[in-house]
């Protein structure tokens, strides 16, 4: 086996050892990275597209829509034998290349400022006037319009139009309280109580409460808006052998806790836990148990129609 | 004729380089934003409707567009003051220390615009410095706070510092031909300062002041990074709805009209003040 | 200059300096930040500075940065000069159309022109990469170029010129001593502003950097999708002192090309001053 492929990834989303070491074991071989910071799925597609990538970290959402669009290449997963590893509720999820990772919208907050617990998305929106100015959501439509949906009992990847314009309404009535949508810094204004309330991510909650132990992290009751992200191949990749091979590497426990222990994210091979550290392993917010996990609706392809639908209503609620 | 040959093959560098790279993906816009794009593959279909005109008539574009427009005039206005200040200072100075102010400007624009942005962040926040400032000079309870970030103020704050070097830059190159003897000569007549910036200064600076306002203006107008950053995403632009649909939603055909129909009208305001600083020439 | 006169001016100019400079100071202090939270200042280290110069994406980003910026300036220059000095003698109607060229080029919105250029380049297989980085900013800073050149050309007396011509003076040599030297300040002008707007440009690289090596923005907007780190600030003090040496060594090596020609400058000054008074 031998040749080059092109491996599109975020930033530093990968072990340190991981692309040397499947260097190494495969000589001749050399893998590509090509790092993009943006992560909405019209750009992904595009990148699907571009012919220039054999292998893309691409979410639930973004596969979905390139699988739609034929640009993807569905894997033989028969040459992936460490597939088997992946807890079998995200290989379902994730159909088509290896999942790697997931993220969960939840509550991050500082009870002594709040005066009182909070359990649900119902109590945010409750307390919203009381705390107007201190509470901050994502400034992504997925996971913002998401967690509203979840809120108003919803599924999060709904493209029904009532539930869109109940969705829109409650933010429109939320909105003159909050601080601010933010996608970088989400919840650090917890660190330092200038933030009472955070809809944030399961990681980002988890580092924040290493510097201040006073935050809390929440389940909401009505269930969790996620991200599933993993990697998938191009259809125009002329190397598929290799990118599968690849992908059966980095499942490999060894070069997935790698990837885990770098990144710091929620992880989706448990026989990996051995090796990962015990500060992700054992944290009950990146790692919660069954009940909650049950209630975690992950991100689906909306469809065409769906995507307008939703660009729009978001569109509407930052105008308002 | 063979001088006129080689003027106009001055011509040439703008010529290849604006056909091939700006007009030929300008046409590409304009028949896009004729089309109908499929959202799933991402292919735009060439056709001839308008309906991504008429979508331009919602409410919720024009407030966005109303809202952009008062904001891009009121930064560059923020900063025709601001730096016709200092470009007539530095103007006034030895060529030593015109280049070490020139310096002073642009360096800080040497840090990345993502750090200092944010660092903005830093400084307008509540518990901040300009907040803690307020507090010990006794402006401020002990328990209220300025509130400065995330509103339409930090956002034109954000505008104001980030373009204030274009504004700055062209009324500088207009003012330094300028002979000192001139300015001499007025004190000597007898001009009070102001008389003196107004009858002289201003209009001596109108060129660069003219393409200063457009350099900062038009970019402010489409501005969009810097709303999200300063404005905590809770206000929206112009520039943000069409990358919107050029990033996140992949609508081409729609992104394109809403860009069509801006060049146009910034295009009839920009010919309007053509004409005025060519004026300014013939004065 | 006497500064009593122009209290108001010298009083602006110096909050001017400030507010430029304020951003500066607060990512500095950010970068020595020990905690690493940039919330309250506990201490002070060097450790993010090591992190920043040794991270080999932010080197090789600044590398490929400085390259992009380098060259895409000296081709705005290129043709934002000659096209600046063909127009000041062009008929009335082409530069009407030539201005409405400029003007296009600043009215577009980024996002709009680059994801077009990107489409185009992909369909007629121009390789993606550093030289399309390099066209597609000179496509843009060109236009910002132009309009500081104009705005010298606009003020600049055409007879001194015609003057220099009638005493006898080659083409050549009332180009370069006479228009160009005319021209000096807003050519600097105009290729700092080029070179900043390409050393600070996210969107145009993004959309045509093809799989090549992104410059540093787009290096720091991977590095702070989640969180802003002090060695974001560490890069960017790094990154600001690098571009001034390098900036300062061009400078020397310039000048130090040119002071075989600082005699006759001198010169040149007293006899433009003679035909102005002549």
């Amino acid at each position: 086996m031998t040749g080059t492929i092109v491996l599109d990834n975020y930033p530093d989303w990968i072990g340190p050892k991981e692309i040397p070491a499947f260097e190494h074991l495969h000589s001749g071989v050399t893998v590509k990275q090509v790092t993009n910071a943006t992560s909405s799925s019209a750009q992904v597609v595009l990148n699907f597209k571009s012919g220039q990538y054999d292998l893309l970290l691409s979410d639930t959402s973004d596969v979905g829509q390139a699988l739609a669009a034929g640009v993807l290449q569905p894997v033989d997963f028969s040459r992936i034998p460490n597939i088997s590893k992946v807890e079998k509720h995200f290989r379902e999820a994730y159909s088509h290349g290896i999942p790697t990772d997931y993220g969960k919208v939840g509550i991050g907050y500082r009870p002594d400022i709040v005066g009182e617990e909070i359990t649900s998305w119902h109590d945010v929106w409750r307390l919203a006037p009381k705390l107007s100015g201190q509470i901050v959501f994502i400034d992504l439509e997925r996971d913002t319009m998401g967690s509203t949906l979840k809120y108003l009992g919803y599924s999060s990847n709904t493209t029904s139009p009532t539930a869109l314009n109940k969705c829109k309404e409650a933010l429109i009535q939320i909105k003159p309280h909050l601080k601010a949508f933010l996608n970088t810094n989400v919840g650090q204004g917890l660190v330092d109580g200038s933030t009472a309330i955070a809809m944030d991510w399961d990681y980002d909650v988890a580092v924040n409460q290493r510097s201040n132990p006073k935050i809390e992290w929440v389940a909401p009751e009505e269930g969790m808006h996620a991200y599933l992200e993993g990697f998938s191949a191009a259809k125009s990749t002329k190397h598929l052998d290799l990118v599968e091979e690849f992908m059966n590497f980095m499942l490999e426990p060894k070069e997935y806790a790698d990837f885990v222990n770098s990144t710091g994210t929620a992880y989706v091979v448990p026989s990996a836990s051995p090796l990962i550290k015990r500060s992700i392993s054992h944290n009950s917010i990146l790692e919660p148990d069954e009940a909650v996990l049950r209630k975690v609706e992950f991100d689906r392809y909306l469809g065409a129609k769906g995507v307008v639908l939703w660009a729009n209503v978001w569109q509407e609620v930052k105008a308002a | 004729m063979i001088r006129r040959i080689a003027h106009h093959g001055l011509a040439l560098p703008t010529v290849l380089v604006t056909a091939v790279c700006f007009l030929a993906p300008l046409a590409l816009i304009f028949v896009y934003s004729f089309g109908t794009d499929n959202l799933v593959t991402l292919n735009v279909d060439f056709g001839w409707t308008t309906s991504n005109y008429t979508a331009f008539a919602q409410t919720l574009y024009l407030d966005t567009l109303l809202r952009s427009v008062v904001l891009s005039l009121g930064t560059t206005a923020a900063c025709g003051v601001l730096g016709l200040a200092l470009a007539y200072f530095i103007s006034r100075q030895g060529p030593r220390v015109q280049r070490l102010l020139l310096a002073a400007v642009i360096i800080p624009f040497w840090t990345s615009f993502i750090v200092r942005t944010y660092s903005w962040v830093d400084i307008l926040q509540n518990d901040g410095p300009l907040d803690n400032l307020a507090h010990t000079l006794g402006l401020l309870g002990p328990r209220s706070h300025l509130d400065l970030l995330y509103t339409p103020f930090s956002i034109g704050l954000g505008i104001v510092y980030s373009y204030l070097p274009l504004m700055i830059l062209p009324i500088y190159v207009s003012l330094e031909r300028i002979d000192p003897a001139i300015y001499n000569a007025g004190a000597d007549l007898g001009a009070t300062p102001w008389r003196q910036f107004r009858r002289l200064v201003l209009p001596l600076a109108r060129p660069g002041l003219i393409a200063g306002s457009i350099i900062v203006g038009v970019p402010a107008m489409g501005e969009y990074v810097i709303p999200e950053i300063l404005g905590g995403g809770k206000t929206l632009m112009v520039g943000n709805i069409i990358a919107n649909q050029f990033q996140e939603t992949g609508n081409y055909p729609l992104g394109s009209a809403l860009a069509v129909v801006l060049i146009v009208a910034l295009m009839i305001v920009l010919f309007f003040m053509r004409r005025f600083q060519m004026s300014a020439e013939v004065t | 200059m006497n500064l009593r006169r122009h209290p108001v001016s010298a009083g602006l100019s110096a909050l001017v300096i400030a507010f430029l400079w304020l951003p500066l100071v607060v990512v500095i202090i950010g970068s020595f930040d020990a905690n690493g939270l940039l919330t309250t200042f506990t201490g002070a280290t060097g450790h993010w500075y090591d992190q920043a110069v040794h991270d080999p994406n932010v080197r090789a980003g600044f590398e490929t940065t400085l390259i992009i910026a380098v060259c895409s300036m000296l081709l705005s220059l290129c043709v934002a000069l000659s096209g600046a000095l063909w127009w000041r003698r062009a008929p009335r109607r082409a530069r009407a159309i030539y201005d409405a060229l400029v003007y296009a080029r600043i009215v577009v919105p980024e996002v709009v022109f680059a994801t077009a250029l990107f489409f185009l380049f992909l369909k007629v297989h121009f390789a993606l990469g550093i030289p399309a980085i390099i066209v597609g900013h000179a496509v843009l800073n060109s236009a910002y170029s132009t309009l500081i050149i104009q705005a010298r050309l606009l003020g600049t007396d055409p007879a001194l010129e015609e003057a220099a011509a009638d005493l006898g003076a080659t083409p050549w040599r009332v180009f370069r001593r006479v228009t160009l030297a005319t021209l000096m300040p807003a050519i600097i002008a105009a290729g700092l502003l080029a070179f900043t707007f390409s050393l600070d440009d996210v969107v145009t690289s993004y959309f045509l950097q093809g799989t090549a090596q992104s410059p540093l923005p787009i290096v720091l907007l991977g590095m702070i999708r989640f969180r802003i780190t002090p060695e974001i600030n560490a890069v960017g003090v790094f990154v600001m002192f690098l571009t001034v040496a390098l900036m300062s060594g061009a400078v020397v090596v310039f000048a130090g090309a040119g002071r075989l020609g600082r005699e006759g400058r001198s010169r040149r000054r007293s006899r433009l001053l003679g035909l102005y008074q002549g």
